[in-house]
């Protein structure tokens, strides 16, 4: 348990599952992954990539079949060793998605069930009860049962009992998706804020994107059982390690194109002509396909014509007042692009307007033949 | 749906019109006979009469009889609820793995009908001639025990608990292995990373959550057996062991006039049981609070038995040999044998009782014909009707009519088959319509005891069926008949033929009903095992079980494989 151990220290970790009458699903492919106190990282994925399974095997409620998870120094499973430490006896808090309130038990009871399972005593348990009642703000609900308090309580009421015995690694399964967008805006304020008062490492499952980049130091990129990329939220954004997780995170634009080079400099030759590119952004050599990959903040348009070199004439295709932008559906040729732009009055469905992007604001990755 | 509404109030759907009137028929035929016997026995000529109350007082040994009753019922409840609540929690929550045993465990009770195996049961631990008293005995003595007398007898308190536990078990375990299915296990999830060990998760978490599919489950045991006759009169006869249910058939049938007084007012006394066994669960249902809170996460991780596997194996499969695999072993040798002996010997086997089964019009052929003609037309009759009366409840929820009817259909579950069984003699057996030991009187009486689960199952269906999808083809144009025979009826399929097997399982074997509504002319299966019973003809009363048996389970493995295909 000193302090330079990592708090969670995964190191190639195999989960299959057997499909009825099917193939093996790699639900768990080899993840390495290791956190800091402190660390708050954010499993983002599209559905069924394996988010939840690697949650639970770090809790111990799933089996893996191969690879090596420590807790804070200590290991809690080893393949080789055949080491596997029952989830009772690794001290790990965490929420669950259906938040599992044991529906005979007061609120009280528990948020202290973990406590008395330390073999805490009453008085000390009353003690840290309370104070947990007191940090949520349901110290009122204090005798009520799960089934009397509204979803929004019954999420605190969860994530007090997650914390309650003081664990530091916390893990959370989609906590919020049950809740309205009102009470998980606000909830996920509080969430942000316990968990830098309190520092313990969190491990968090979702699916919506705001979420993540709210919440996470960083955020971990699943796609079939395998970490893509793992950095800060802005890192994910703004420097997307491949094609899947540009496309993943956020809202893209995509140009496929061939890389040329005619001797005046690199460029790609993608439907809407030639796009010159500095040599430095091109993932592959002359004569390969790729993508170029845009958000939809980063292009501009207007009714006249601009100065600038990279320009193309487009017909708005749809139009959306979204509040604090505008939301454009603009059809190039045979190209669609999705455009966000701020501006009082949204441009009128059949708009002819000119779309430009600067060269620095589109990335290029090779080509997958699948996407 | 408010064209729909329009459309009913401009002209009278013909559709609905059918079924109210089928539901209204159905409602009588469950009602009038109940009316008429209590009216019958105790306002014969627009007064009370308290005769029937003079006749029960004469009755011998009424307090020893309600006491055997709650004694034996009582004890087999509470042993059958332990094992099969044991038996569902070990196949869903931990890894001993025998899903073959957690799916045949509860249609037990309809591959093997309880008369069978109580006579499977005698033949293996009858005093004398038990096969296992025998092997036990010249065991005994092959390890040097010397001869020592029967170590079993089947005839006795601990072997008529014994029995009915056998047959109450499915009933628990069915009723907490869906309580354990339907609990969100994350529950238990999260208590295990509250650092809680399974056992502590067992009583803290598990039991409460799933405490009322427990009681229902006992409770469930206690109406079932008070309600047993099968069990009680093969095996408690024997023994001196009188239990209520025995007395009241044999008040009917074994004095001429039946003491249908008598009969009626130990019937009450059923009823008041079974009464009292629903309050019970009211009572502790109300202590505690059970709402569940759905979960999304359906996964469960399994409890890690360890050690313990094996025995939990052996104990579920021992399970499998003494409620099934010893009792038919028994009956296949006996059936084969001139005549019932311990000493099994290869050279006089004999199939003898089977042709005598199937030789045309005797006695047991005609007896079984009958079983599946009824079976047949009172389970196919028994759904159809189930499932117009359903629907219709259905479409008219909260009009008294459809309340009445709904509240119509679960009597004959509360108030027991011996009740009904006396009504339908009393009501259908004389004037004015003179059914007395015909088909028809058992078709009725058949579909009246059976309307219950029928439209249990039913309403099941229908539920998953889904409002919008009605809604959906009612908006379409489609007039309520032909949603209910284009979609609905399609949709509630799988459900109702669940139902049908059930129903013809239950019709073909019964034999509550029979022994009482059958007779010489229209033998019925369950009254021609009586019968051999009564005779103590043991080779032939083997084999025609054995037929039984092996009718019954047919159709249930044929059904189910069928539906599970079809899913
Ligand atoms: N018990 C199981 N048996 C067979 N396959 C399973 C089992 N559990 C999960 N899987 C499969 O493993 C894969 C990963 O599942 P997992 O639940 O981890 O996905 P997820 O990323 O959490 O998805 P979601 O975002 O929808 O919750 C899926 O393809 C799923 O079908
Ligand atoms: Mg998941």
């Amino acid at each position: 348990m000193t302090a330079a151990q990592p708090q969670l220290d995964i190191e190639v970790l195999a989960k299959s599952f057997h499909r009825n009458k099917g193939r093996d699903v790699r639900a768990v492919d080899n993840v390495s992954l290791r956190m800091e106190k402190g660390d708050f990282v954010v499993l983002l994925g599209p559905s069924g990539c394996g988010k939840t399974t690697l949650l639970r095997c770090v809790a111990g409620l799933e089996s893996p079949d191969s690879g090596r998870i420590s807790l804070g120094g200590e290991t809690v499973y080893d393949s080789a060793l055949g080491l596997e430490i029952p989830p009772e006896r690794r001290n790990i808090g965490m929420v669950f998605q259906s938040y599992a309130l044991w529906p005979h038990m007061t609120v009280a009871a528990n948020i202290g069930y973990p406590l008395k399972m330390a073999g805490a005593g009453r008085a000390e348990t009353d003690a840290r009860v309370k104070r947990m009642l007191d940090m949520m703000r349901i110290s009122e609900l204090a005798n009520q049962y799960p089934g009397q308090i509204s979803g929004g309580q019954q999420q605190r009421v969860a994530l007090a009992r997650a914390l309650a015995r003081g664990d530091d690694m916390i893990l959370f399964d989609e906590p919020l998706s049950n809740v309205d967008a009102k009470v998980r805006e606000h909830l996920r304020l509080e969430l942000l804020a316990m968990q830098r008062e309190l520092g313990f490492a969190a491990l968090y499952v979702t699916h919506d994107q705001e979420e993540a980049m709210s919440l996470a130091t960083r955020i971990a990129v699943v796609a079939d059982g395998v970490i893509h990329q793992i950095g800060t939220p802005q890192e994910v954004y703004r420097t997307p390690r491949n094609l899947k997780v540009a496309k993943f995170i956020g809202s893209a634009n995509q140009l496929d194109g061939t890389v040329v080079n005619d001797g005046t400099g690199p460029a790609v030759e993608t439907p809407l002509g030639r796009i010159a590119l500095k040599e430095a952004a091109l993932p592959s050599a002359v004569g390969s396909r790729v993508s170029l990959i845009s958000r939809p903040e980063r292009w501009r348009i207007s009714m006249d014509r601009p100065h600038a070199a990279a320009a193309w004439p487009g017909k708005v295709r749809a139009s959306a007042f979204l509040g604090p932008y505008n939301q454009y559906l603009v059809d190039l040729g045979e190209t669609e692009l999705q455009i966000w732009q701020q501006g009082s009055h949204p441009l009128p469905i059949g708009s002819e307007v000119w779309c430009q992007i600067s060269a620095d604001d589109l990335t290029a990755f090779v080509s997958d033949s699948a996407a | 749906m408010s064209r729909a509404i329009a459309s009913a109030r401009r002209a009278p759907d013909g559709f609905l019109v059918i079924s109210a009137a089928i539901s209204v028929f159905v409602a009588a035929l469950i009602i009038y006979p109940l009316g008429w016997v209590i009216f019958d026995v105790l306002f014969a000529d627009w007064r009370f009469d308290s005769a029937p109350f003079v006749a029960l007082s004469q009755e011998s040994g009424l307090g020893a009889l309600l006491l055997n009753t709650i004694i034996a019922i009582g004890a087999a409840s509470a042993v059958a609820l332990v094992i099969g609540s044991t038996f569902a929690w070990l196949s869903e929550r931990t890894d001993v793995g025998m899903p073959f045993l957690g799916k045949m465990l509860p249609v037990i009770p309809l591959l093997i009908p309880p008369i069978a195996g109580a006579i499977g049961w005698v033949l293996l631990a009858a005093p004398r001639a038990g096969f296992l008293n025998s092997w036990l005995s010249s065991l005994a003595s092959l390890v040097g025990f010397g001869q020592v007398g029967p170590l079993l007898n089947i005839f006795s308190w601990p072997g008529l608990i014994f029995v009915y536990v056998i047959y109450l078990t499915p009933h628990v375990y069915l009723s907490v292995a869906a309580g354990l299915r339907n609990l969100d296990p994350s529950l238990e999830e999260a208590a295990r990373m509250s650092g809680a060990r399974p056992l502590t998760i067992l009583r803290d978490v598990t039991l409460p959550a799933v405490a009322p599919a427990v009681v229902s489950g006992g409770v469930l045991a206690l109406i079932t057996g008070f309600a047993l006759f099968s069990v009680p009169v093969i095996v408690g006869g024997q023994g001196g062991i009188e239990v209520l249910s025995v007395r009241i058939v044999h008040s009917m049938i074994a004095s001429y006039p039946p003491k249908t007084g008598v009969a009626l007012l130990l019937g009450m006394a059923i009823v008041v049981l079974i009464g009292s066994s629903w309050m019970l669960q009211r009572a502790i249902l109300r202590a505690g609070r059970f709402a569940t809170i759905g979960g999304r996460g359906m996964r469960s991780a399994k409890v890690k038995l360890g050690a313990w596997r094996w025995p939990a194996r052996i104990v579920m499969t021992s399970y499998l040999l003494i409620s099934s695999v010893l009792p038919l072993a028994a009956l296949a040798i006996v059936s084969v044998q001139p005549f019932w002996t311990a000493n099994i010997s290869f050279q006089h086997l004999t199939f003898k009782h089977y042709a005598a089964l199937f030789s045309s019009n005797s006695f047991a052929s005609t007896g079984l014909r009958n079983s599946v003609l009824l079976g047949v037309a009172g389970a196919t009759l028994g759904m159809l009707i189930a499932a117009v009366i359903s629907f219709y409840i259905a479409r008219n929820r909260g009009s008294r009519l459809a309340g009445l009817i709904d509240a119509a259909t679960k009597l004959p579950a509360a108030v027991s088959h011996l009740v009904i069984g006396i009504a339908f003699i009393s009501a259908f057996a004389g004037a004015p319509f003179h059914l007395h030991g015909t088909l028809a009187i058992l078709l009725m009486a058949y579909l009246v005891l059976y309307i219950p689960q029928a439209s249990l199952t039913a309403s099941a269906a229908l539920a998953q069926v889904g409002k919008e999808l009605v809604e959906a083809s009612l908006i379409a144009g489609a007039s309520t008949a032909s949603t209910f025979m284009r979609v609905t009826l399609p949709l509630m399929m799988s459900g109702l033929t669940a139902g049908w097997t059930m129903l013809f399982v239950l019709t073909a074997g019964d034999i509550t009903a029979s022994a009482m509504l059958a007779g010489n002319r229209n033998p019925v299966a369950g009254f021609v095992i009586l019968d051999l019973w009564t005779n103590g003809s043991f080779p032939p009363l083997a084999a025609f079980a054995m037929i039984l048996t092996a009718l019954l389970s047919t159709v249930v493995i044929v059904t189910m494989a069928w539906t599970w295909r079809r899913l």
